[in-house]
């Protein structure tokens, strides 16, 4: 062979490798093209069998929308604020699923006010016992690792104690929902399958200090059941709660002002910063609830925004004075 | 036979050696960053005191995700530069009181560390001995150290637990790197007369609700019933001094201050008067100094000029 001929047989090799180069590049090219999206991940996952959340409220009675018991036992305390809305009976009947949804936000113990207390807990599981309730889930999606949250809380242990199941967060009892007129809440996940199965809901919270929305009670308690990466919420914090207070609709919300974290919420950390105000309010009216819970944290109505936005949205009325709260001291 | 001229062969050579580095390099680092955290986790589990031991592994949160730790709060540490968080958890045995939770704020420096102790301190607290910025409450330990936030928790306020965080503390601040100093000379310029022991803040940003008031330490101040708060602040020369304090002037204004005459002439064009409160703003060379909602005119004004005399010195 040449040295011409040689050098061709080169140059011919050289094209040929730079061709199949070339057709393998643009061959990952257009892969890599029909696989790119150009709008990025959706903040939102797609519409695919939205759910809508029950009504668990129940009739309403004159008289009987919220209650407030002063005292130190939270036991007694409790017991009494449902005793004064016509007993537990009016809320939870013989055969029902009542589902429990307590602030379980964080993996502290109970001394430092951050989630609800485990005997309020535990108190209000065994009057849905006394009730006959056929079973009781008690559940949430808390912010810190799920197991030790139950667990270092002490809420774990009171619903075991009083024969309540606890629904984890697994990611399959989740399902998407979207609030109507909502501006946030769309195709967005929340912890659904337990609430599916219920026939009652009750929401359990302390009345606490928030360093975002100014406090955290019962309207706030709802954070829980939504999933996803919820903390984008945090930007319009008091949109978000009142959306959550016009999605859930409770048979019953307890919100638990014996001790109040005052400063440093929504976790706090050190027993100063709780302050003692022995109030147990039980309520039919979320709104009203937390309205009237404000001035334990020295706050004014108008102080809390999201308080307005949820009256306006019709979801309760921050003028709980016109409800004619029932209140007592208990023994 | 197909032949290659060894020009590109070297050529092919060359290329595939310099990918094979490539990757090496990226597996290495990885490996590196994987050792890294792991040395991490000894360090702070070795520091467990006498009769604890590590309850937990370490948890580390950077911005991305410090709200999976302390949801809501977690503005208050991004928003003042927060890099990352370590918590460990210590525990004496299965009895549940005798645990205690260590949390490891690295804030960058040494004043923002300064500003998210300050803006979360206790009040009627105890100062934790051997610490300069730190204190204690019944369950709880709290210091400041260099570019470190720290906050040692405890699920009970027994004694022997509060030992066993005293002797963490002690352990954790001996190995926390300070670079000397605090970083923090401007509490130095504020006058001590008056001063309500442990009210300096420094605010990162957004103090006194104005979004462009950043970097400002701030003071309480009480004589009699009259109380008051000073602010001061070092910007990078004298213009940037005199920018802020306009903006701030008229974010006041804007938001209903008026202009009211200075009882002292030096501070004419400097005091409004806020819905009966008396707030001053004075440029002075490179320092923003202030007054923010006193009750007597006489007083904020008498303590800016103290101030504005110290920072002569």
């Amino acid at each position: 062979m040449t040295e011409k001929a040689k050098d061709k047989l080169g140059r011919r090799e050289l094209l040929a490798r730079a061709a199949k180069a070339g057709l393998a590049i643009a061959a990952a090219g257009a892969v890599a093209y029909t696989a790119y999206d150009k709008d990025g991940p959706s903040a939102y996952p797609q519409d695919e069998g939205l759910v809508t959340l029950p009504d668990f409220s129940v009739p309403a009675q004159a008289e009987k929308v919220m209650s407030v018991v002063n005292g130190a036992d939270r036991k007694q305390t409790v017991g009494k604020a449902v005793e004064l809305l016509g007993g537990i009976e009016r809320f939870v009947k013989a055969g029902d699923v009542v589902a429990i949804k307590p602030n379980v936000a964080f993996a502290t113990p109970a001394m430092l006010g951050a989630t609800a207390n485990p005997e309020v807990v535990g108190e209000v599981c065994r009057l849905c016992v006394k009730a006959g309730a056929k079973r009781i889930v008690v559940m949430d999606n808390p912010i810190n690792d799920p197991a030790s949250c139950f667990t270092i809380s002490g809420i774990g242990k009171a619903a075991n104690d009083a024969a309540a199941d606890i629904a984890m967060p697994r990611d399959h009892l989740f399902r998407n929902t979207s609030l109507a007129g909502g501006k946030l809440i769309r195709n967005w996940p929340v912890f659904f399958e337990p609430l599916a199965g219920a026939d009652k809901l009750i929401g359990i919270a302390p009345v606490k200090h928030h360093h975002r929305s100014g406090a955290s009670m019962t309207m706030k308690n709802w954070y829980g059941l939504l999933g996803g990466r919820r903390n984008i919420f945090h930007q319009d914090i008091n949109t978000i709660i009142a959306e959550l207070a016009m999605m859930v609709k409770p048979s019953l919300v307890i919100l638990d002002g014996t001790e109040v974290m005052m400063t440093n919420g929504p976790t706090g950390g050190s027993k100063s910063d709780l302050k003692r105000a022995d109030t147990m309010i039980a309520s039919c009216d979320m709104v009203a609830a937390d309205s009237y819970a404000a001035q334990l944290l020295g706050l004014k109505v108008t102080d809390l925004p999201y308080l307005t936005k949820a009256q306006d949205a019709g979801a309760g009325t921050t003028d709980y004075q016109s409800l004619k709260p029932v209140q007592t001291r208990s023994s | 036979m197909v032949l290659v001229p060894a020009r590109s062969r070297r050529l092919e050579s060359v290329i595939s050696i310099l990918i094979l580095f490539v990757l090496a390099f990226i597996a290495v680092s990885l490996v590196a960053m994987q050792f890294e955290t792991q040395g991490v986790d000894l360090e702070l589990a070795a520091l467990a005191p006498a009769g604890f031991e590590a309850a937990s592994a370490v948890e580390r949160y950077e911005a991305g995700n410090l709200y999976e730790k302390i949801n809501g709060k977690a503005p208050l540490y991004t928003e003042s530069g927060f890099l990352k968080l370590d918590t460990i958890r210590f525990a004496a045995g299965d009895d549940e009181e005798l645990t205690m939770e260590m949390y490891l704020f690295d804030m960058g420096t040494a004043r923002r560390a300064f500003s998210v102790y300050s803006m979360q301190k206790r009040a009627d607290t105890q100062p934790l001995e051997g610490m300069e910025f730190g204190y204690r409450t019944s369950n709880g330990l709290y210091f400041a150290r260099g570019k470190y936030y720290v906050e040692l928790v405890g699920y009970s306020e027994r004694p022997e637990l509060m030992e066993a965080m005293e002797e963490l503390a002690r352990k954790l601040a001996a190995g926390l790197h300070t670079d000397g100093g605090t970083g923090l000379a401007e509490i130095d310029s504020l006058p001590h007369e008056d001063k309500v022991a442990g009210s300096v803040t420094f605010y990162v940003a957004s103090a006194f609700g104005c979004e462009g008031l950043t970097e400002i330490f701030t003071c309480t101040y009480k004589s009699g019933t009259e109380e008051m708060t000073a602010f001061l602040s070092r910007r990078s020369g004298n213009a940037e001094a005199a920018k802020m304090a306009q903006m701030y002037r008229d974010f006041l204004i804007e938001n209903g201050a008026k202009p009211k005459k200075a009882m002292n002439g030096m501070l004419e064009g400097k005091v409004l008067d806020f819905y009966g409160y008396i707030e001053i703003v004075v440029p002075a060379g490179s320092y923003l100094v202030g007054v923010h909602e006193a009750q007597s005119q006489e007083a904020a004004e008498k303590l800016v000029l103290k101030i504005l005399d110290g920072l002569k010195e």
